[in-house]
């Protein structure tokens, strides 16, 4: 399965955007996880596809870590899996869209803007996904501490 | 009673046509109510035939938890169907919302959205429960 190995995936991308990355970890075989500043993403999942044979992106999860959201976009390279990490405060939650890239990011990056209240830059107005269509405003489930009383206050 | 409305009365109760909805179900129960039609348990014995239509159908087997999404929807396919209608809920979930309940796309059970005439729980619901429930639902209407 492929031809790289996760230590020349490391260098290339290191040769490429020097100390842009951060917090390398080669956890295991075929699992490689980096911090990619929030400005560089598009340009490192660029490369990734162009450079390093990356046709698939498997998906993307986001979490809320209390003081800021943390989005890791799986990139399929042919045999290892390419985890970028991306960190934004939680009071300032935008971050680029990949959806020019990958098309099949359009419904994983809805999911972030619903469930997470992220704001991704560049996305196409859409409805909503997968909330319901009536779902009140800036409500996000996937939120720390968030209740349905929130966003249904009559319901409890 | 006369003998004409005890005529369309029989023959009501002889021919339940019904109308399978998914609601937000997990679908186990939605595969238990398709096993119930099937020859080894033939529920056709008692004229209940599966209609592709709300319009044809006298009773609603809905299945699962009612998802907010598919309330309105739900609202509107049962009054698309013709009187008299029955609902019936099969499963735990379409008749509370069970372990859904409290979840952020989920509104609850069945009859928050349209009244409910039988409840068949079970997670999931044994063909032999919605048989069970069909005729407790068929001779509460020969009534």
């Amino acid at each position: 399965m492929g031809g790289r190995t996760e230590e020349s995936i490391k260098e290339a991308l290191e040769k490429r955007f020097g100390t842009l990355l951060s917090n390398w970890v080669i956890q295991r075989k075929r699992r490689i996880y980096v911090d990619v500043p929030r400005e560089s993403l598009a340009m490192v999942v660029d490369f990734a596809r162009k450079e390093l044979g990356c046709d698939h992106l498997v998906t993307i999860t986001g979490l809320d870590a209390g003081e800021s959201l943390e989005f890791i976009y799986h990139l399929f390279l042919q045999g290892p899996i390419l985890s970028l990490k991306v960190k934004v405060p939680l009071s300032d939650p935008r971050v680029q869209t990949i959806t020019p890239m990958f098309l099949g990011a359009e419904p994983y990056e809805r999911e972030l803007e619903d469930m997470l209240g992220a704001k991704v830059e560049g996305l196409p107005p859409g409805r909503h996904y997968p909330l319901p269509d009536e779902w009140p405003q800036g409500q996000h489930p996937l939120r720390k501490g968030w209740k349905v009383s929130d966003a249904y206050p009559e319901e409890v | 009673m006369n003998v004409f409305d005890k005529l369309v009365n029989w023959s009501r109760i002889k021919s339940p046509w019904i109308l399978h909805f998914n609601s937000g179900a997990c679908n186990a129960c939605d595969i238990e109510v398709l096993d119930a039609l099937t020859p080894r348990f033939d529920l056709e014995r008692f004229g209940i035939l599966l209609k592709a239509t709300p319009r044809h159908a006298d009773v609603m087997v809905a299945c699962g938890a009612v998802t907010r999404q598919v309330a309105c929807r739900m609202e509107r396919i049962f009054n698309q169907m013709a009187e008299p209608k029955f609902v019936v809920a099969v499963g735990t979930c379409a008749c509370t919302g069970g372990v859904f309940n409290g979840c952020y796309n989920v509104l609850g059970g069945v009859d928050k959205i349209i009244p409910v005439s039988a409840y068949i729980p079970g997670c999931p619901v044994r063909p032999e429960a919605i048989i069970d429930g069909v005729v407790k639902l068929l001779s509460s209407l020969k009534q």
